[in-house]
């Protein structure tokens, strides 16, 4: 070998040494910020005013074919093959009932698939998206039993924890998807009842409490009277007597719940109005032992005050009625004008333990109101088809009287609302980002085809 | 590289049954060629083994981004017609054996007792299960789903055929199929009660192809061909559909299509809107459906009792006497099923203005939607590249072009693909086992 060619050689070693160099994939380094896992935000300042409305898939059963178009469009994003096992949505076919269900993340407000992840692999996005880290995610699995929709999927062929990313905002399986039955939302984000309930209580307060002296108890305006039905119960009671006059003018309020079910609670009542406003400002719940949660009790309340002024001969509990202390003791002519009103912050201040104590397990006004509530018109219902149940539970959170049933949200169920206890204030309809939450007749179905509640 | 590469494992299992052994070889590209897939490569695969194997095959389109690419052929030579057969087998059959591995399944000689196969990350295993003979088609999936866990798709025989029934059919799962000319019984030979399909596995795809797949979809759904969506729409394009799909009235459920179709062709019947029986099955069979509802007004319970029997609804309605009652009819299917009942080939009905053989060819279950040489020639094409024999009627302006355009994008490579399907298409309707042009 001459000089030449040991030099050409050298030169080829070289050139060789170089491409593989080049060819060599730099080393994935991790950064502080793959470290931190990322959690939910908390609400911002702005989300009063304009909440964030994140991204979801809606399935609806009734369009779905099984065709199985989900599962093969996903498999291609997933592991670059068409392989519907290694998906991050699967299709359930129940073969004797003939019903597909597509089985995919729901990007729950609170995923339970990110507590129970032992490596912090899963995180919320400020998007609203839960993903793996895959830099932590070490496959065991825990995320796919901790999720109600079981929706991290284990891919049977590497053993691999796969899980909806929503495409990064634009997901694939809703354009392919040949029936349309999936499709995407925001939710919604009107949010006028909010508004028009806040403005209806502050209204009624001003008038009930501040312009007119007395007015809750007893009312009169030229031909119109109107009185408090818990009132005149004990008024029949303490006297003996049935003064027709009262007996109708309290029936105004009663066929106003006859109606509309218990909006004088939700809309109306001045100490209601005080109630929400001092929650507002109250800290964290604390929560009542169970023994004295029993939403009977309003109703032994209301025997209690027509019983004892009939015994005591006048009636006993409008003396301590906090609606009636509100609307008696304070007014444009008379400020302070009694200790009684001391009523109202000690009631108040049962608000720390949880939303709306007194309403709940108390007043007897809300007992009488939940009496002819029986015989309402409207009623709310959740939809099942619509609900997102264990990933939302904005309406069992905004519940001011707790009568939905989160639990029941948890395990997948739309629960069953008991409209004695409603006070129609519609926050769980303001709020349901999917509209299944709805006002309804109490003869209507859900939506058409859904399963009357 | 072949054409059929990408979408193509490129594998074949070989299964003696006699000596219970296993093995898989390359598929050779050469033949896969000249067949192009599907039925032709399965009737070629058969000229290589003795005359009594069964194979199980997908086209070169199956589980792929075209649609309704669900297509799974069995093909077999008919105990009953003694000529060569092919049965369509579609829901999710095809795709899981493609993703399962495997793209042909030879299945040779007879298993002493009765065995079951188990297709899954490109393997092939026998499982012997004795107890499995004489189960209904249910018992026979539970009994499976604890022999052999995980399997997504399933051909599976049921007592008619270990009876000896000549009318027996196999079953996609528990749903029945359009197998009319004795696969089942071919199997119940083999002792061969089910196959499996596990498919895990995925594979690779062309960029273009879910684009592709999109405007296919939406220029059928603009020329109105996927309108008309259901088991009931098909059933009355039969000549006796529409006193069929009254008999249907009140009792239709959701509809369910084949993998990656967007045009449902079955439909879930119910016993009975609420109560107990509010249980149904998967409306597939057209033709035995039109046949058993013309005998009784039972028809329900009566497939229900076929499909558990894993006994042919068609052959059953036809060997009815009209309107008995329930029990006498259960009686009368039961007794078909254990071979105690005949009846005249000259009886069992074929499909009006199609040739009867080459209709029986074609599996003897794929109701004409269109007449002629029209529907000859495009069941034979849906049966070689993958696709639903169904769809592939319906969506009437899905023409070949648009199918082979999931093969190749070269205009070349698809005009020599087109001749190659036309010859492909012309043997397989003659029926002809094809001389075999390379050494296997």
């Amino acid at each position: 070998m001459d000089q030449k060619d040991r030099i050409d050689e050298t030169d080829e070693i070289d050139q060789t040494d170089q491409k593989m160099e080049a060819s060599r994939q730099p080393e994935p380094q991790l950064r502080l910020e793959d470290l931190r896992p990322r959690v939910p935000e908390k609400k911002k300042f702005s989300d009063w005013f304009m909440p964030r409305r994140n991204q979801v898939i809606l399935f609806d059963p009734a369009k779905c074919t099984g065709c199985g178009t989900c599962e093969m469009i996903c498999s291609t994003r997933n592991v670059a093959k068409v392989a519907p096992s290694q998906a991050s949505v699967k299709v359930l076919t129940d073969e004797k009932l003939g019903k597909s269900f597509a089985v995919l993340c729901q990007h729950c407000r609170r995923p339970l698939c990110l507590e129970a992840c032992p490596t912090r692999a899963i995180e919320k996005g400020d998007d609203g998206i839960v993903r793996i880290n895959d830099l932590f995610c070490v496959d065991c699995g825990l995320c796919t039993m901790a999720c109600p929709e079981a929706a991290p999927l284990r891919d049977p062929a590497n053993q691999v924890v796969h899980k909806c990313d929503l495409c990064e905002g634009d997901p694939l399986c809703v354009k392919h998807c040949p029936e349309k039955a999936l499709t995407t939302t925001r939710g919604k984000a009107l949010r006028w009842i909010k508004a028009a309930r806040w403005g209806v209580q502050a209204l009624s307060f001003l008038f009930l409490v501040i312009l007119v002296v007395g007015t809750f108890c007893y009312f009169r305006a030229g031909t119109v009277e109107l009185s408090c039905p818990t009132g005149t119960l004990q008024n029949i009671a303490s006297s003996g007597t049935l003064i027709l006059v009262g007996a109708s003018s309290a029936l105004a309020l009663l066929i106003l719940t006859v109606l509309f079910g218990r909006v004088f609670c939700g809309w109306v009542c001045p100490f209601g109005f005080v109630l929400d406003l001092v929650d507002k400002i109250t800290p964290k719940k604390i929560g009542w032992p169970n023994f004295l949660k029993s939403r009977m009790a309003k109703y032994g309340v209301l025997g209690g005050a027509v019983g004892s002024s009939a015994a005591l001969g006048f009636q006993a509990f409008c003396t301590v009625c906090p609606i009636g202390t509100l609307c008696r003791s304070y007014g444009v002519q008379s400020v302070m004008q009694s200790a009684e009103l001391a009523i109202v912050p000690i009631l108040a201040a049962t608000e720390i333990a949880e939303r709306r104590s007194w309403c709940r397990y108390l007043c007897p006004v809300g007992a009488t109101m939940g009496i002819a509530s029986l015989l309402r018109l409207l009623k709310i219902v959740i939809g099942a088809r619509k609900c997102k149940k264990f990933s939302c539970i904005q309406c069992a959170e905004v519940c001011p009287v707790g009568i939905i049933d989160a639990d029941q949200l948890r395990e997948g169920v739309s629960p069953k609302i008991p409209m004695t206890e409603c006070i129609m204030c519609l926050r769980c309809v303001d709020r349901c980002p999917y509209s299944a939450a709805k006002v309804r007749f109490r003869w209507q179905k859900a939506t058409p085809g859904e399963a009357n509640q | 590289m072949s054409l059929y590469q990408p979408f193509t494992n490129g594998k074949i299992g070989v299964v003696d049954l006699t000596t219970l052994s296993v093995y898989t070889a390359e598929l050779p590209w050469d033949a896969c060629q000249e067949h192009v897939g599907g039925a032709a490569v399965n009737a070629w695969l058969l000229s290589q083994y003795e005359s009594d194997t069964l194979i199980f095959g997908t086209g070169p389109l199956t589980g792929s981004f075209a649609p309704a690419s669900a297509l799974l052929v069995g093909t077999f030579r008919s105990p009953r017609y003694d000529h060569l057969c092919h049965v369509p087998f579609m829901l999710r059959s095809g795709p899981e054996m493609k993703f399962s591995g495997i793209d042909y399944l030879v299945i040779r000689g007879a298993a002493k007792e009765s065995c079951t196969l188990s297709v899954g990350r490109g393997q092939v295993r026998v499982l012997t299960i004795p107890e499995s003979t004489g189960k209904s088609v249910p018992e026979l999936l539970q009994m499976l789903r604890r022999s052999a866990p995980g399997f997504r798709a399933s051909i599976v025989t049921g007592p008619a055929a270990d009876q000896g029934s000549p009318f027996a059919s196999a079953s996609i799962g528990s749903h029945g199929s359009l197998d009319k000319v004795g696969l089942a019984a071919r199997m119940a030979a083999k002792n061969l009660k089910a196959v499996l399909f596990n498919g895990i596995e995925g594979l690779p795809f062309r960029e273009d192809h879910p684009a592709l797949s999109k405007a296919t979809e939406t220029m059928l759904r603009d020329s109105g061909a996927l309108a008309a969506q259901g088991f009931v729409p098909i059933l009355k394009k039969l000549d006796d559909g529409s006193e069929a799909a009254g008999a249907l009235r009140g009792k239709l459920g959701r509809n369910r299509a084949c993998y990656h179709c967007p045009c449902p062709c079955m439909t879930y019947a119910a016993f009975s809107k609420s109560g107990p029986e509010k249980e149904g099955l998967l409306l597939m069979d057209h033709a035995g459906w039109a046949a058993l509802s013309r005998k009784s007004e039972d028809a329900l319970p009566l497939l229900k009792r076929c499909l558990e029997l894993g006994l042919d609804p068609l052959a059953a309605g036809t060997g009815l006497r009209e309107d008995r009652p329930l029990r006498e009819a259960m009686n009368a299917v039961e007794a078909l099923a254990a071979a105690g009942a005949s009846i005249d080939e000259e009886d069992y009905p074929s499909a009006p203005r199609i040739d009867t053989r080459i209709f029986r060819i074609l599996g003897g279950g794929v109701m004409p939607l269109v007449s002629g040489t029209t529907w000859s020639d495009r069941v034979a094409e849906a049966m070689l590249l993958g696709i639903c024999p169904i769809f592939v009627q319906i969506a009437g302006r899905l023409d070949r072009s648009d199918l082979l355009r999931f093969l190749t994008s070269d205009a070349e490579e698809l005009k020599a693909l087109a001749a190659r399907l036309d010859d492909a298409i012309q043997v397989l309707q003659e029926g002809k086992i094809p001389e075999a042009g390379s050494e296997f």
